[in-house]
């Protein structure tokens, strides 16, 4: 089973890492997740995952990203119009994750975590 | 002097001998006897005192004014019988009134002859006519009541009784106002019946609907007995709160009669008159046998409407649709009753659910209305229910209807249409007996008349009944209706189906929802349909499958590709984006499960997927024969389960030694 119904590209930013998804992460693709994740955790900056652009996505992605969201901040853009918005809301991961509506609320929000956490 | 002479204001004269005459038939005492001149009446015996109610002292006292004893509408009377007198001598017995010296008035026939020239000088003869008038007052009375009785009998609902009661109080009392009000059988309160025929002002003011408030109408309630005011002066003093809306109401006397059902008093009719009146005994008995028409006419009124209420909840039972069970599909149904609300009607419609890809729409109207019109509307409608869910074909439905219809009474001459709705193959199969042609607006918004199924109506079809079928594409809608729809009085039926084609492109434009009220809207008057009215319309939004079962090999590719098949027929169901999204991740979570753990370390097997919509769910079950792992500690692990919890509308999973099975059911539609 190859994974090329899912599409990560990684755009390495200033103080942020974001990662934009596109096409389908199920848990036969979630290892390109899972692989890129661990690459942005090395720049040890805030990690953004814009999923604006994914029509499926499942528990494998959530247990994922959450795995992740333990050695970096991770935060997850998804706008209300998708209709994966209310399955991510719903995905028992918000606690911990923030989930933002555009990229550019996400940096903000990102940037005051940095401030907060390195005074 | 007896009261058998003549007694008078006059001196002796020389008696000639009619004057011997004349005194002799006077002291008879068998007929009131009068001598008058242009000045007055002189002398008279006893029986016309008696009868005019003066005293021999009034006589003694001077000459009575014959003419301010005559009622003014009998002075020309008067003048014409004097001018006979003075022209022959004598006058032909004529009717005419006196008043009384009480005031009251009393019918006489009177004649007269002259008994001298210079000054002319005349004797009255005056019968008491009141027996006769009276007798022929009570032929009229009962010709009267006859009158009412038959103009009741032809009120049905307790409106038309107020209104045939107030027209006939005018013609035959000459009341001014008569106002109708029923005790409310659970509160202290009398309600108006007949409202519209009073000024607001003046009705409210007038007779209370409050039964603690005195008024005319309380008081006839709470006696029980008819109460009478002659006059303003009285009104005024017994209901000086009125007073104000009794001058504007320009009332001079007043009425209030008890109507009584079973024994006890149910309303009260009261009526007033322009004019301060008296009201002899005769007369309010009359009134009183009036009012016991009134009540009687009541009575049945409630009955009748009682039963209508009854008639219509049935019908509204019989014509409620089964429900249908297709998302495909949108369907929208109206029944109107006729405003005129007599009745009850006896079209219907239906919607039914034939099979999986077909679904059943129906509109009929039995001939005629009525209770007996509403029965065999009921058993038509159940008869061809049945017989379309036993699966016959329209033309095959009808022709079975053909033959119940003749063994049921008021059901032949029916029209219906029977038109299946096939959603997989876009199409429509329809059969028409004697009803309007159906109604297609194509996906481009194009309306036509459905013309080819036409045959005769149900009972009359000589021959096998037709079927037409018609390509019917997603986006097309169908519209069947009943003729109240498109006939009006004065315009031809051609340009009454012509109106609706306009009216329905131009409304379906706009979506189903609603549709069948707003053609009904836009084209049967509000204030005037006489006949009822159903509509059912349906579009076809999609052509998919009804149901979707797929078993696949648990194995990555396959669920995928399941999943995908899965997304595609819930499009071609008309689900929306999001429901959509999340039905596939918890169908995706399950199929998961079943590959990643029910099978560990054993060869793939198999595992099934059954889904079915109704009009606004889905219903989706996933079985396998493995079982699924329990949960593990890790709270980022396990999570399928949990978020098919929460993205569904129901779950159960079902765990025994065949195997998992998990059923989910989620709406079609978006959630917040």
């Amino acid at each position: 089973m190859t994974g090329d119904i899912l599409t990560v590209s990684t755009d390495a930013r200033d103080h942020v890492t974001v990662l934009v998804l596109e096409g389908e992460v199920d848990a036969y693709s979630v290892g390109q997740l899972d692989s890129a994740l661990a690459r942005a955790a090395q720049r040890k900056v805030p990690v953004i995952i814009d999923v604006s652009g994914l029509g499926y996505i499942d528990s494998s992605a959530f247990r994922a990203i959450y795995r992740a969201s333990e050695h970096i901040p991770v935060s997850i853009v998804v706008p209300a119009s998708s209709v994966l918005s209310r399955t991510i809301r719903l995905a028992g991961i918000s606690a911990k994750i923030p989930i933002l509506p555009d990229i550019d609320s996400a940096s903000a929000q990102a940037a005051n975590h940095e401030t907060g956490t390195r005074p | 002097m007896g009261s058998s002479e003549l007694a008078g204001s006059g001196g002796v004269k020389p008696a000639t001998g009619a004057e011997v005459t004349l005194r002799r038939l006077a002291e008879s005492g068998l007929i009131a006897v009068a001598t008058a001149t242009m000045e007055g009446i002189t002398e008279a015996n006893g029986a016309f005192l008696r009868l005019v109610g003066y005293s021999e002292a009034d006589l003694a006292a001077g000459p009575l004014d014959w003419r301010a004893m005559t009622p003014p509408e009998w002075a020309p009377a008067d003048q014409a019988a004097l001018a006979e007198l003075q022209a022959t001598g004598s006058c032909t017995p004529f009717r005419k009134e006196y008043w009384r010296k009480d005031g009251s008035r009393v019918p006489v026939e009177v004649g007269a002859v002259v008994l001298g020239w210079e000054p002319l000088c005349w004797a009255w003869f005056i019968r008491d006519a009141l027996a006769e008038q009276q007798a022929e007052e009570a032929g009229q009375q009962a010709a009267e009541l006859a009158a009412l009785a038959a103009e009741l009998s032809q009120a049905v609902t307790v409106a038309e009784v107020a209104q045939a009661l107030a027209g006939w109080l005018r013609r035959a009392v000459g009341v001014k106002l008569a106002i109708l009000v029923e005790a409310d059988p659970r509160r202290p309160v009398l309600r108006y019946v007949n409202l519209h025929d009073v000024p607001d002002d003046v009705a409210r003011q007038w007779t209370e609907l409050d039964a603690t408030h005195d008024s005319p109408a309380v008081r006839a309630w709470r006696s029980g007995k008819l109460v009478f005011f002659a006059d303003p002066q009285t009104i005024d003093t017994e209901f000086p709160h009125f007073a104000a809306a009794r001058m504007a109401a320009g009332t001079g006397s007043c009425l209030a009669v008890p109507l009584f059902s079973a024994g006890k008093v149910t309303g009260v009719l009261t009526v007033t008159w322009p004019e301060p009146r008296l009201l002899g005994p005769a007369q309010q008995q009359f009134l009183a046998a009036v009012a016991g028409y009134v009540a009687q006419a009541l009575t049945w009124a409630r009955q009748f409407e009682a039963e209508h209420a009854v008639a219509h909840q049935l019908q509204q039972a019989m014509i409620r649709p089964a429900g249908t069970a297709d998302s495909r599909v949108e369907v929208n149904a109206v029944y109107r009753p006729a405003t005129t609300d007599l009745e009850v009607g006896g079209d219907w419609y239906d919607v039914l659910t034939v099979t999986d890809e077909c679904m059943a729409l129906i509109v009929g109207d039995v001939v005629g209305h009525g209770i007996s019109a509403a029965s065999a509307m009921g058993q038509l409608r159940s008869a061809l229910r049945g017989l379309v869910l036993a699966g016959l074909p329209p033309a095959a439905a009808l022709e079975a209807l053909d033959k119940f219809a003749s063994i049921v009474p008021d059901a032949q001459f029916s029209s219906c249409v029977v038109a299946f709705l096939d959603a997989r193959h876009e199409s429509l199969t329809v059969s028409v007996a004697g009803h309007m042609p159906p109604l297609v607006i194509d996906n481009r918004g194009q309306a036509s008349f459905f013309e080819d199924a036409q045959d005769p109506p149900l009972g009359f079809a000589d021959a096998a009944r037709k079927t037409t079928r018609l390509h019917f594409p997603v986006g097309s809608t169908i519209i069947l209706y009943t003729d109240g729809l498109i006939e009006r009085r004065g315009m031809p039926l051609d340009a009454g189906l012509e109106r609706l084609a306009v009216t329905a492109a131009e409304q379906s434009g706009r979506g189903i929802g609603g549709l069948s009220d707003r053609l009904v809207r836009e084209l049967v008057s509000e204030s005037f349909h006489n006949d009822d009215v159903a509509v059912v319309c349906a579009r076809l939004l999609s052509h998919g499958p009804a149901r979707l079962t797929e078993t696949v090999r648990a194995e990555p590719a396959r669920i995928r590709a399941l999943r995908r098949t899965f997304g595609d027929w819930l499009q071609a169901i008309g689900a929306s984006g999001q429901a959509r999204a999340e039905l596939c991740i918890a169908v995706g979570e399950a199929l998961t499960n079943c590959a990643e753990h029910a099978y560990a370390g054993t060869q793939p097997q198999s595992v099934t997927i059954e889904a079915s919509a109704s009009s606004d769910h889905v219903q989706v079950t996933i079985r396998d024969s493995g079982r699924w792992r329990p949960r593990s500690g890790d709270p980022a692990r396990g999570q399928g389960l949990p978020l098919i919890r929460k993205l569904m509308d129901r779950v159960q999973v079902i765990t025994g030694p065949a195997g998992t099975t998990i059923a989910a059911e989620r709406s079609l539609g978006d959630k917040e």
